[in-house]
């Protein structure tokens, strides 16, 4: 199967494509990554928020499905194998970030300088602000808002549109559970630009 | 119906109209969870609506940069693995014999 052109790679399933790199094709690896670079930087893009980390995931996404090729099996949308690879990563790269960027936020006794670290909550000020602002902007927000498990369900959902199927196994979760994360972070969002959609929508 | 008149419209929003069209006082609950449901969908539409972010222009030359290093590190163990299961054949062998049976 050497001799598949790209051509005739284009016009393969993901599946199919996915095969051919399992066989030794490298131009199949060109294809699987025109094909999800975008999706799957999208998809990054929304769950970090950081144009450079998510192209970073992307990344490392490739390289891995490259890596673990022969473990890929047929049962399960190439989609789906791929999309669970770039979330697991992303999901450790917040992991090891956090261990990075914890601080203590109350003062230390020891040190007669240190003070009570203060936080702003800009959410709440910006309150106001959210009727006259762009929409798209602060919905934005609001998701950068909701807790990791809510954020990577809605994303998949409704931003990637995939199903409750798929998402389950990127996940690793119930579709029940998945069902009631996408119920209550639509609700979340709800309540964060709520009063924005309702002027909008009734 | 037209249903290219708001850009959130919903179906849920068209079985309410539909279902409205009787006199029938529809219940406190019944209108508490159609507004949930509304609002539910709005977001859903809003989400659908954010613009795709791709990836930048440079990103292509960035990975065919890295898969160059990986398919390189790959010959590498494949040939150190080759070396491991056939430690009894060297390549300065192989030329002594190449030589021994051309020259």
């Amino acid at each position: 199967m050497e001799n598949l052109t790209v051509k005739k790679l284009q016009e393969l399933t993901d599946e199919q494509v996915m095969a051919e790199l399992q066989n030794g094709v490298v131009q199949a690896f060109d294809i699987i990554v025109f094909r999800f670079k975008d999706r799957l930087h999208n998809f990054l893009f929304r769950y970090t928020h950081n144009h450079e980390d998510s192209e970073d995931l992307v990344q490392e996404t490739f390289l891995r499905v490259y890596r673990s090729r022969f473990s890929y099996q047929p049962i399960a949308k190439l989609s789906t194998w791929i999309f669970t690879i770039a979330l697991n990563l992303a999901k450790s790269m917040y992991k090891k970030k956090q261990r990075m960027t914890t601080f203590s936020i109350h003062a230390d006794d020891s040190d007669p300088d240190s003070r009570d670290f203060e936080i702003n909550d800009t959410a709440l000020l910006q309150d106001d602000e959210l009727h006259l602002k762009n929409s798209m902007e602060e919905l934005e927000k609001a998701l950068m808002q909701l807790n990791d498990e809510f954020r990577e369900v809605i994303v998949l959902r409704d931003i990637q549109q995939l199903t409750y199927e798929e998402i389950s196994e990127i996940t690793g979760t119930a579709m029940g559970t998945v069902k009631s994360r996408i119920n209550r972070a639509r609700i979340q969002l709800q309540e964060l630009i709520g009063d924005y959609v309702k002027s909008e929508t009734f | 119906m037209n249903k290219n008149r708001h850009p959130f419209y919903s179906e849920e929003r068209e079985e309410c109209e539909k279902s409205d069209g009787s006199s029938e006082p529809r219940s406190h609950s019944s209108f508490i969870s159609n507004s949930k449901i509304k609002n539910q969908n709005s977001i859903k539409k809003r989400l659908q609506a954010l613009p795709q972010v791709d990836v930048s222009p440079g990103f292509d030359q960035k990975l065919v940069a890295l898969f160059a290093l990986e398919l390189e590190m790959e010959i590498k163990l494949r040939s150190a693995s080759f070396q491991l299961r056939n430690n009894k054949t060297r390549l300065p062998d192989i030329i002594t014999d190449f030589r021994k049976e051309f020259l």
